[in-house]
């Protein structure tokens, strides 16, 4: 199975949301959007997907897949190593 | 200190025509001009697409000159000269009569196509042609491109405020006259496309893969276009002392700024409602009495749906008598070209009575659908009529015209 | 044009530092950065540090996660000029601000990302922080301005074009006030621009300038008689494309002014210093003193010394001629007062 560490999923928020907070302080259970969150919108969801096509490879064609992976960095985290070992070679 | 300002020349070349005549009878007969897009290569969009306009060939160019030209000047320099002309503001050698002429101008991008260029030249290390590339590619050279052509110095202002920015540029110009800054002001704005821009909206998932749909519940994104129109305003005083016959008077001009989001109106549209007030007041009207509204109506999801509320909320119960429509499905988002674009045309609809119609509406968002414009729609009597834009960055501006009453 | 502004606020940003203590006595230190198109032979170039402390408060402002620097130079500069005036007052405040390049630092990196990995790569993060207004934007929105706010462009004269058209606004009573500010950010690219202009030498580097960042602005209102700094004039629109035609320009811009201003010279080390030298000759030069280089940022540039002229105005200089050297359309020029003084016995 391919690891896909928590700092991997806190780095590629900090890039690519241009988060001004320093990586440590992001938690697993953070969310993404909405009130207590980090703050993200919809710019950033589009830049995640992006982000995501370039680092990992995966593409997010639906608008539905992306808002579920996008809830939480747990969530974006266990979606990432799924995809990940989906289209891993065999 | 307040001066009446008219409008006494109109110009534009669009993606309907190389001038506002062709333009205007091409948008009346209800033909849209959204197709492939062969000025860049767009294979990694997920839009291909867009409103290209054919540029006017420039007689009392040479080659070697007119390929020094940025895109943008191509549809500057005609559109700027038929305002003149139809001024009566152009001698015999298609020069402007006035040598000092207050020039106010917007553009978003200006001449991007050259810095473009100039970063694909840098990063390939090929230092050929790097000046004559960055030296004309920012907005003040097509300004000096126009005022060198048309022969005529003084005063300019350019306006980047995003989308709304021609609204701005001609309600400056309309501060200016009325302020007594200025007598005459050549205004308007022009927008070439760009690959950097074309992608940015494309990567923003803001156009439209499908047919731009405005005011439509299936609207799914925007079509770009490009264009550049000019008006010549001046005061009615200046008008009538060289015997130039007004086409409309402007009579309000409202701007504001929305500070939802950077990209994104806020959802209750007050900024827009406070615009299209602001507008109306200074012109002394009530809403019911524009009797046609040239709106902004990009076709994004959320332009569209903020817009009908405004428009709902601003018209009150008027919303049924009076006439809405976005031009945009018929020459696309002409970006700093669009709120002087859009304002020619809503000159044009006051002054003939003949209403720009709602193209690709099948399903229109309820609450306006009884105002939206069908097909071969006249409405005689008009006395005044309003265009709407909105911009990133919240930038909104809407402009009153009204129809002359000088004696 | 009559102007008649009152300068009632004033802010800056520059590579000397943040206020206009630093702006007028503190000396920057270059540093040196490669142009990308020829790597290896490093340009001295003036940055602001964008680590002073006076930056913090504004790197955690919600608003401005995605900002460029440009818009952290600005804000902190708005905020000085605004320094005392009360939410209500800002709220009747209007904005305009006059750029030359804009974002250049995020419309390099958007476009470059197209460029080097495909058009798919774009980022939406970006191309909105690229569009001339987004600084205008943000600092209207986190100042809590009231919403009439201009982005202008242009060369150095944009920086003349906000002055008249904040004087417009205020006569036709549009807002209070205004704030009226420059800026312009650095980015590696504009080496290789200034570069093939010519406008930067290895060879006699004392005539070529050194690339430069920052913001700067006033806070203007509708002078009364009792104020003691006004802007009380402005000219513009003398356009050129050649050097013969600048140097007419120039020729015509300062014979139409009284003889007797003494001159204040701004275009030291860029390609216009030697006409400027020329055309003013024969004037009475305004003493700077000890003020310091500051390099080129265009409208940031028009700003700082329009504030550096601002702060020689006094009882021996009532009256000083502020000519605007645009590198690359036009000139235009500003007649400072200070009313008081000149009414004194």
């Amino acid at each position: 199975m391919t690891e896909i560490t928590l700092d991997d999923v806190r780095k590629l928020l900090v890039d690519n949301c241009m988060l001004r907070v320093p990586p440590g302080e992001i938690e697993s259970e953070t969310l993404l959007f909405g009130p207590g969150s980090l703050g993200l919108d919809s710019i950033d969801a589009l830049q995640l997907t992006v982000g995501i096509e370039k680092a990992y490879g995966i593409a997010i064609a639906d608008p539905a897949v992306a808002r579920e992976a996008f809830h939480s960095v747990k969530t974006l985290q266990q979606w990432l190593a799924r995809q990940r070992n989906q289209t891993k070679p065999a | 200190m307040s001066r009446n300002v008219v409008i006494t020349g109109m110009g534009a070349v669009t993606p309907l025509g190389e001038d506002f005549p062709d333009s205007w009878n091409a948008l009346i007969a209800g033909r849209d001009a959204a197709s492939p897009l062969a000025l860049f290569d767009t294979a990694g969009c997920r839009c291909h697409h867009a409103a290209s306009a054919a540029l006017p060939p420039l007689s009392d160019f040479s080659a070697k000159a007119t390929r020094r030209l940025a895109r943008a000047s191509r549809l500057a320099i005609p559109a700027a000269r038929e305002a003149l002309a139809s001024a009566g503001l152009l001698d015999a050698g298609g020069r402007s009569t006035l040598r000092d002429l207050t020039f106010s101008v917007a553009t978003t991008a200006g001449g991007m196509t050259f810095g473009e260029t100039f970063l694909r030249g840098v990063l390939a290390r090929d230092r050929a042609h790097l000046l004559s590339q960055v030296s004309r590619y920012l907005p003040q050279q097509q300004i000096l491109d126009v005022q060198q052509a048309l022969g005529f110095a003084g005063h300019s202002v350019i306006i980047a405020n995003a989308c709304a920015s021609g609204a701005n540029a001609i309600g400056h110009a309309a501060d200016l006259i009325s302020t007594g800054a200025a007598d005459c002001v050549l205004a308007g704005g022009f927008e070439a496309l760009t690959e950097l821009v074309f992608v940015g909206f494309d990567c923003l998932q803001a156009t439209s893969t499908d047919r731009c749909r405005p005011f439509d519940l299936n609207r799914s994104g925007l079509l770009l276009g490009e264009a550049a129109a000019f008006l010549v305003l001046e005061s009615g005083e200046h008008a009538q002392r060289r015997g130039a016959a007004p086409i409309c008077q402007l009579t309000g001009y409202g701007h504001t700024t929305d500070f939802f989001h950077l990209t994104q109106p806020g959802p209750d549209g007050a900024a827009l409602i406070e615009v299209m007030r602001a507008a109306a007041t200074q012109a002394g009207i009530a809403p019911a009495q524009i009797g046609y509204l040239n709106a902004h109506g990009t076709a994004t999801p959320a332009n569209d749906g903020v817009e009908a509320k405004a428009h709902l909320a601003f018209f009150g119960d008027a919303i049924g008598s009076t006439r809405i429509s976005s031009t945009k499905a018929a020459i696309g988002h002409t970006l700093g070209a669009a709120g002087a674009v859009e304002a020619l045309f809503a000159i044009e609809a006051l002054r003939t009575g003949r209403l720009p119609p709602q193209l690709n509406l099948e399903t229109p968002i309820p609450e306006i659908a009884p105002a939206l414009v069908g097909g071969k729609e006249s409405s005689r009597g008009m006395e005044h009529v309003m265009s709407v834009n909105l911009g990133f960055g919240g930038s909104n501006a809407a402009l009153v015209f009204s129809r002359d009453s000088s004696p | 044009m009559k102007l008649d502004l009152a300068v009632i606020g004033r802010g800056a940003v520059s590579p000397a530092g943040v206020g206009i203590d630093a702006l007028l006595h503190r000396e920057p230190t270059p540093v040196e950065v490669d142009a990308p198109g020829e790597p290896g032979r490093p340009w001295p170039v003036l940055r602001v540090d964008l680590n002073d402390p006076a930056f913090a408060r504004w790197q955690r402002e919600p608003r401005l996660r995605r900002a460029s620097s440009m818009t952290f130079f600005l804000v902190e500069a708005a905020e000085q000029a605004l320094a005392g005036v009360s939410p209500a007052d800002r709220a009747e405040t209007g904005l305009i601000v006059a750029f030359s390049a804009g974002c250049v630092g995020y419309s390099r990196r958007f476009f470059e990302d197209i460029v080097t990995r495909g058009q798919r790569s774009a980022s939406p993060a970006l191309f909105p922080e690229t569009v001339f207004n987004s600084p205008v934007s943000h600092i209207a929105s986190v100042l809590g301005l009231n919403g009439a706010a201009y982005a202008l462009v242009g060369d150095e004269t944009a920086w003349v074009a906000a002055l008249r058209t904040a004087s417009v606004w205020l006569r036709r009573g549009r807002v209070a006030r205004v704030l009226v500010l420059g800026a312009e950010e650095f980015d590696p690219l504009v080496l290789d621009a200034y570069r093939s202009a010519r406008w930067l030498r290895r060879q006699n580097p004392a005539n070529g300038f050194l690339a430069s960042e920052g913001a700067a602005g006033i806070l203007v209102r509708t002078a009364v008689p009792e104020d003691a700094q006004i802007i009380a004039t402005a000219r513009d629109g003398l356009i050129y494309r050649t050097k013969k035609e600048a140097s007419a320009a120039a020729e015509r811009l300062l014979a139409e002014c009284d003889p007797a201003l003494p001159c204040y010279r701004s275009a030291r080390r860029n390609w216009l210093g030697a006409l400027e030298e020329k055309t003013t000759e024969n004037r009475t030069v305004v003493p700077l003193g000890n003020q310091p280089y500051l390099g080129e940022a265009f409208t940031a540039s028009a700003a700082w010394h329009t504030l550096r002229a601002l702060a020689c105005l006094d009882h021996q200089l009532p009256r000083i001629l502020l000519p605007v050297w645009g590198l690359n359309h036009q000139l235009g020029l500003f007649e400072l007062e200070t009313p008081k003084t000149q009414s004194d016995p």
